[in-house]
Parts: structure tokens; C-alpha cells; sequence
């Protein structure tokens, strides 16, 4: 099964997005890019158990800028 | 020794901070914001934490718009020099500290600014007067402290605030000598940026303080490592990194969390009815006394945080200090960083001895000083 993290960016966000699902009801856990790319830099990630729309809508209502997801894989 | 300088550095801190910067340096002490092992992100949790209870606690627009600095002057630094272009002009009290000051005089040396000072007056709608009066058409910005740090006056900080948006200025608090004493509320006082430090009213340690605005675009004075973006040649945009290059005070943050947690459960209005009490019993017994000289007909507690300013006829404030000093009690004497309010309040040549309790004061320590002024001004 595919472990999608939403790319977030400096780990303040990371962790306000985490307990803004949190508290919405999702199982969200912080981890570091394992790709990041030059031009984005490094960063955080959050993986979402049973990610879907939702989530992103809720982040984006709450001005947490999400700059894509990236693929997880065996690095959770 | 009576330690009644609190408003240079509050002595003694709680054993809540002390245990804080402790376990900063036990268990936080990995980078946080750089790596993903689990020492880095517990410690990033502890700063997310810091920032998010500061943000609480002065009602502010989000945890990401507080980011930290060595101390109050580093933030008033940031937050002036970024927001100011060529040309703007500035309104500022008569009652501004150095850290505002002093950055302010040296971009009018560059020709890049200029600025008004407005008075301030026991009387408020003189002071709002004074306030409106100082605006130009140019007007950028307003800087104003919250306290005077020299005679006490709580500036109407509500009311100026108001002023500076209908004349389109931004509006900016130095908290140095407000935050954890009065209430400071960056959305209800609609401030536009809020700078503090971590070691007076908020018992933190020293070497911490913060700036927490509204979600401006400042300039920056410091460009680096900031743990994101690292192949962007320019400062990252996004914040609280963009104002915080460089590794984190961790042991600072922690430690003014674990102050504005200590004021927050001992009551922010119970520290200040408490230092009020002993600043009114001090103010009415110097009174009393022959040859010292207040700054104030009456004490007013809505016009006056807890400090003041007194002078012993005859003697130089720091003479008074160090007499002070040798009688175990520790107050400050000379010009206290703010030269506009010796010069509005004609206290240029002797400075004044200024007298600041916390807390941790009591009723006898006051008494004790009483007498010993006594002794000094026979």
C-alpha cells in the first residue's frame, strides 16, 4: 500500500499540521522528506494513515502551504 | 541582598524555569528544525510548544509569527529596520528605550528616515494629541514601549494603536517593561508587531526574548542556516524561520515558556495588584519623606505599572544607587537607557534612582529601604 507524506516544509509547520489533523481525527505522524529535491530543499513531512481529501482541505483552511507529497515507502 | 531591580532582570527565577533550562541541557539538547532523528524532533517539539503557549498568552495570529531573539533590543532591531524603506518617517514616545532609539538615529544618520516623538502626559488626551500631532504624510511607522521603563507610565496603547491605522501606519509595542506585568493582546490592541524579552515580567532567563507580529514581510537582518530551503541563495520567505538563522537558544526558550507558564498560573493580574501594592506603600512613604523628589502628584494604579523614579535633593541618583548598594539593596541609578524621558521629565542631570519590585518582594523589604532613604536625604 502507497505511504504518501504531505510536504510541508520547516518543522513548525510539520507540527502544526500534525495536531491540526490530529485533532481532526487523523492518525498523523512527522518524519523527514526522504526526497527532497534541489529545489525545495530539506523539509518535513506528515504521513496521514488513511490520507485523503479531507486532509488536504483542512490544511489548506488553515494557511499550512502544501508544497505536494512524496512518497514514503520503507523509509516509515 | 533586596534586589528591587527587577525591571533590569527579574531575581529570583522560578524553580519552574530553572528546572526548564535544566532539562534543555539533560534531554533537549539536540538541533532542532535540522535533522529527523527522534533527539531532534523532541527537542522541535519543545520549541513548538514554547511557541505556540507565548503565542496563547499574548493572543497573537499564530505560533509561526513568534519567532525568537537574543533579547528584546534584537527584536526591535529586526522588526524596525524591516519594515522601513527610504524616505518613510517614524512616530515614537518621549518615553522610548535605546533599542528604539538608537536604531531609529542611525537610519536618519543615513538619510533613510526621519522621526517625531510625541509626548506623553498624566493627562490622556493631551498624550493622544501629542500622538496625532507628530503624523506626516510619510508616516510608516509607529513604535511605542507599553511602559516607560523610567517612571512607570502604562501608555493607552489601545487608543494609539487605533490612531496609527486610520493615519495607515503600522503599529509596534516594545513589551520589554509591559509583557507579564499588564495585559498586552496583539489582536484585541490590534498591535501589528509585539517585541519582548524573555527575562523581566516573564521571569525567563536572559539571553531569550521574541518578536510576534501579525504576519508582516520584514527584511531581514540576519541571513542563514535556517534548516529549509537550503539551495535558495535568498532568505527563506516563510517564517518563524526567516527571523531565526542560526541554531535556537534552546535552554532560553524553553526557559521563557516555563516563565510565561509560571505567570500565567500565578495570575497576571495577581503579579500586578501584588507589585502595585508595595510600589503605592513605597511611593506614599517617599513622600513622606524630607528632600526626595517623586515624579507624580498621587499614585495611580491604571496610569502606573509597578516601578517609579525618585531623587534625594543634593545627590546624584547614582551616588543614591551606590549608597543603596552598601545598605544591601540593589536598585538602579542613571539615565536607564531612555534619554528623551530625562530630558522631558528634567531629570538630565541627576538621572534617577529607579525602584522596581516583583513578586517575590515584601512589605518589610520596602520598609527597610524606606528607612535607609530616610538616613541618606537627613
Amino acid at each position: 500500500m502507497s505511504k504518501k507524506g504531505i510536504k510541508v516544509g520547516s518543522v513548525t509547520y510539520a507540527m502544526k499540521a500534525r495536531d491540526l489533523l490530529q485533532k481532526n481525527g487523523y492518525k498523523a505522524y512527522l518524519t523527514r522528506n526522504p526526497h527532497p529535491s534541489e529545489d525545495e530543499g530539506c523539509g518535513y513531512v506528515i504521513y496521514v494513515m488513511d490520507l485523503d481529501k479531507r486532509c488536504f482541505d483542512l490544511l489548506k483552511r488553515n494557511n499550512i502551504v502544501i508544497k505536494g507529497t512524496v512518497e514514503l515507502g520503507d523509509f516509515l | 541582598m533586596i534586589y528591587l531591580d527587577n525591571a533590569a532582570t527579574t531575581f529570583y527565577k522560578p524553580q519552574e524555569v530553572k528546572n526548564a533550562v535544566a532539562d534543555a541541557l539533560t534531554f533537549y539538547s539536540a538541533n532542532p528544525g535540522r535533522s529527523g532523528h527522534d533527539l531532534s524532533v523532541k527537542t522541535a517539539e519543545k520549541i513548538f510548544e514554547a511557541r505556540e503557549r507565548i503565542n496563547d498568552f499574548f493572543n497573537g495570529y499564530g505560533s509561526e509569527y513568534v519567532s525568537f531573539t537574543s533579547n528584546c533590543t534584537q527584536a526591535l532591531n529586526t522588526a524596525i529596520k524591516g519594515v522601513l524603506k527610504k524616505g518613510d518617517h517614524v512616530v515614537v514616545s518621549t518615553f522610548e528605550h535605546n533599542s528604539v532609539l538608537r536604531p531609529l538615529y542611525k537610519l536618519k544618520e543615513k538619510g533613510m528616515v526621519d522621526y517625531s516623538v510625541f509626548q506623553v502626559f498624566e493627562d490622556e488626551e493631551k498624550t493622544l494629541k501629542s500622538f496625532r500631532n507628530a503624523f506626516r504624510k510619510n508616516t510608516k511607522l509607529c513604535v511605542v514601549t507599553s511602559v516607560s521603563n523610567v517612571f512607570g507610565n502604562i501608555l493607552p496603547i489601545e487608543k494609539l494603536s487605533r490612531i496609527a491605522h486610520m493615519n495607515n501606519a503600522l503599529f509596534f509595542v516594545d513589551g520589554a517593561q509591559g509583557a507579564g506585568v499588564i495585559p498586552v493582546d496583539l489582536k484585541n490592541q490590534k498591535i501589528d508587531c509585539l517585541c519582548i524579552p524573555g527575562h523581566k515580567g516573564l521571569y525567563g532567563p536572559t539571553g531569550i526574548g521574541a518578536i510576534i507580529h501579525r504576519g508582516l514581510i520584514f527584511d531581514t537582518l540576519i541571513e542563514g542556516g535556517t534548516g529549509t530551503q537550503s539551495f535558495l541563495q535568498k532568505q527563506p520567505v516563510s517564517y518563524p524561520e526567516r527571523l531565526e538563522s542560526g541554531t535556537l537558544n534552546v535552554g532560553g526558550i524553553m526557559g521563557m515558556h516555563a516563565g510565561v507558564e509560571w505567570v500565567k498560573s500565578y495570575g497576571l493580574d495577581n503579579v500586578f495588584n501584588e507589585e502595585t501594592l508595595l510600589t503605592k506603600e513605597l511611593f506614599y512613604g517617599l513622600k513622606s519623606i524630607k528632600n526626595v523628589k517623586l515624579y507624580a502628584e498621587e499614585y495611580n494604579e491604571k496610569k502606573y505599572a509597578p516601578l517609579l523614579s525618585f531623587n534625594i535633593k543634593g545627590l546624584h541618583s547614582e551616588q543614591v544607587a551606590m549608597l543603596l548598594n552598601q545598605g544591601g539593596i540593589a536598585v538602579r541609578g542613571g539615565f536607564h537607557c531612555a534619554p528623551l524621558a530625562h530630558s522631558f521629565m528634567d531629570t538630565k542631570q541627576s538621572g534617577t534612582v529607579r525602584i522596581s519590585p516583583s513578586i517575590h518582594n515584601t512589605k518589610k523589604e520596602i520598609n527597610i529601604l524606606l528607612n535607609l532613604v530616610e538616613k541618606i536625604a537627613f
